[in-house]
């Protein structure tokens, strides 16, 4: 258990939790957009909703440490422990979102957590279609939610969850839903092994 | 050299390519005909500049994959023939072709639309810097970062590089991104040095700071000069952008190719409005000729130059290619009236400022539809005062020619500062 979570860099991970949350309060409400192709204005996305993406950036870093081949023969269920290490994070990262909303050090703090929900989803199945790609599919997808994800009016697009208000429901519904549904699919169909590499951190 | 069909089996950039050009195609006209823009060279060729958001961090992301792929394969750490340059030069080389001839597919894009062909070169230039850098910094993070952080961490930090100067404040910070380049120009100015020189220098020294770390040594010394070019770049980006305080990325455009008309008051338009100067210049002088008629004192120049440019007996109007009889009648009738002041508290005479523009186009003549619809839901109003502007403009019109010039004039002077009343009311004591 410890060489897993050493191997996994537990520490680090924790490390990037606090700071996504310190960057959450730092942020406060700026905001950045791109021109978006919905509206004059573009959509105002602000910067606290991209924080969880530090954590998981730092979260699929950890997952891709270790050694595939052998933790798939392991005793251990490796992949047991992976996706509580991905709920006990998430739910942490949320929880500080929430907490900062909260104690009112930052307004966006349950946009963030939902956000962190969401898009933990997404960080598992891009690690299903390559231990590369896990980090690589949430972001992608902000920056599609940043260009093209505005209405008419300026307001979010109803699949563009991340940069929607705190209080619409259908966001909550799509960010829960897409972690609930990849941890589900990721617990029951495994990848399989590409024995060409053996880490894919190189 | 890299024959076309390894380029097209090897890199994912290639493979992009359609759906780069075709995306940057599609949103540089979104976003340049949004509105219907004059045919100006610099302002169509700036304003596609928009699509740099969306590649440049593509092309970081693609730079960091290829730079990754690199390192898995274990190049570094074999006994290549080739010199290292060798190595990196053409999938760079190829990632940002890729993005340029996209971006420069939206420009051409929107020029051919307008009737034009070969684009204002400095946009351009800027962005073939940029996507460099962008593409050069995105290489650094495959060698640097661990594979499989090194793409998205690429497209987030190019995405916020990009976007966050324009999100923060000193205004002159948003020069500091060639994103800005998209708010270029209205046709009586020109994009300024520092928009371009300011995210050109950023560029630079990033594009420096990347290839110090793909050349591979990493040495206290090489650390140190990484930082020392970026350091460099942003410090002499932020002294040129400083030089524009609210962020503008155009400055006065030259005067000198202004086409006048000769008469009396002369009227002057910029050559892309040329083909209007005649019909233009009837409208100025009916208008004129009405206002003098009143008593009131007329410019003898009315042209298109930059508003800041003030110069004595000259009135500076805007003008578009579309620009109707009326619409020329509210722009210099708008101009006729003194500009409001920045006033720490009250600014007494306020309510002055609608009642006296429409009184100067109802006088030129301004069609009653569109007088309806410019001050239908107008009201002027002073302390003791407050009626429709329409009604108001009315009951001047049809006083005295003198009382007209007086109502004018003391409500002009009631305008030239903050503390002075104006007095609106038709039957001055």
């Amino acid at each position: 258990m410890r060489l897993w979570l050493k191997t996994r860099r537990a520490s680090l991970i924790a490390a990037s939790v606090a700071a996504s949350a310190a960057l959450l309060v730092a942020v406060g409400e700026l905001a950045v957009s791109l021109p978006s192709f919905g509206s004059l204005s573009g959509l105002s996305v602000p910067v606290a909703l991209l924080t969880p993406a530090v954590v998981l950036l730092v979260l699929s870093y950890g997952l891709a440490n270790g050694d595939a081949h052998l933790e798939a023969v392991a005793a251990r269920r490796i992949w047991l422990l992976d996706n509580l290490l991905v709920v006990s994070t998430v739910t942490s990262t949320a929880a500080l979102g929430l907490l900062a909303h909260a104690m009112g050090l930052s307004p966006l703090g349950t946009a963030t957590a939902r956000n962190a929900i969401g898009l933990a989803g997404l960080m598992l199945l891009g690690r299903h279609m390559s231990p590369r790609a896990g980090a690589l599919l949430p972001v992608i997808f902000l920056v599609i939610v940043t260009a093209v994800g505005s209405n008419r009016d300026g307001t979010a697009e109803w699949w563009a969850w991340p940069a929607a208000l705190a209080d619409e429901a259908s966001s909550w519904a799509i960010a829960g839903g897409l972690a609930f549904g990849s941890l589900l699919f990721t617990s029951r169909v495994r990848p399989s092994l590409d024995f060409s590499h053996s880490s894919p951190n190189g | 050299m890299i024959r076309i069909r390894t380029a097209i089996r090897m890199y994912p950039a290639v493979w992009l390519a359609p759906m780069l050009i075709v995306l940057c195609i599609w949103y540089a006209r979104a976003m340049v005909f949004r509105s219907d823009p004059d045919p100006y060279l610099p302002s169509l060729s700036a304003q596609p500049m928009s699509t740099q958001g969306l590649v440049a961090p593509i092309l970081a992301a693609l730079a960091a994959w290829e730079s990754a792929r690199l390192r898995r394969g274990g190049i570094w750490q074999m006994s290549i023939v080739r010199r290292r340059i060798a190595v990196v030069a053409w999938p760079l080389v190829i990632i940002w072709a890729v993005g340029f001839v996209a971006v420069a597919s939206g420009v051409v894009a929107v020029l051919v639309a307008k009737g034009f062909l070969i684009p204002d070169p400095r946009p351009l230039a800027v962005a073939g810097l940029v996507l460099g850098a962008h593409t050069l910094a995105g290489f650094a993070f495959g060698l640097l970062l661990p594979i499989v952080v090194a793409a998205p961490v690429a497209m987030a930090v190019s995405l916020l590089w990009q976007v966050m100067p324009r999100a923060i404040e000193p205004l002159w910070t948003h020069l500091l991104t060639s994103q800005q380049l998209e708010t270029c120009c209205a046709v009586d100015t020109d994009i300024g040095v520092a928009a371009l020189a300011a995210p050109a220098l950023v560029a630079l020294g990033v594009a420096v700071a990347a290839a110090i770390v793909i050349a591979g040594k990493r040495t206290p010394a090489t650390a140190a000069l990484t930082v020392a070019a970026l350091a460099a770049g942003l410090v002499s980006a932020s002294v040129i952008a400083s030089s524009e305080p609210r962020g503008d990325v155009g400055v006065a455009r030259n005067e000198a190719v202004l086409q006048c008309s000769g008469a009396v008051p002369e009227v002057c338009l910029w050559p892309e409005h040329a083909s209007r100067l005649s019909e233009v210049s009837g409208i100025v002088r009916a208008a004129a000729t009405a206002w003098t008629g009143i008593g009131v004192q007329v410019p003898t120049r009315f042209d298109e130059a930059f508003a800041g440019a003030v110069r004595p007996g000259t009135l500076h109007f805007r003008l578009w290619l579309g620009a109707s009889r009326d619409h020329v009648i509210d722009s210099i009738s708008y101009e006729m009236v003194p500009g409001y002041i920045d006033c720490p508290g009250a600014y007494m005479a306020a309510g002055a400022f609608d009642p006296l523009r429409a009184w100067y186009a109802a006088t030129a003549g301004m069609s009653a539809e569109a007088l309806g619809e410019e001050f239908g839901s107008l009201r002027a109003y002073s302390e003791d005062f407050d009626i429709e502007v329409l009604a108001l403009v009315d009951d001047i019109r049809s006083q005295s020619p003198d009382r007209q010039r007086e109502w004018v004039e003391r409500n002009t002077w009631a305008l030239g500062a903050c503390d002075r009343s104006p007095d609106l009311r038709p039957a001055h004591p």
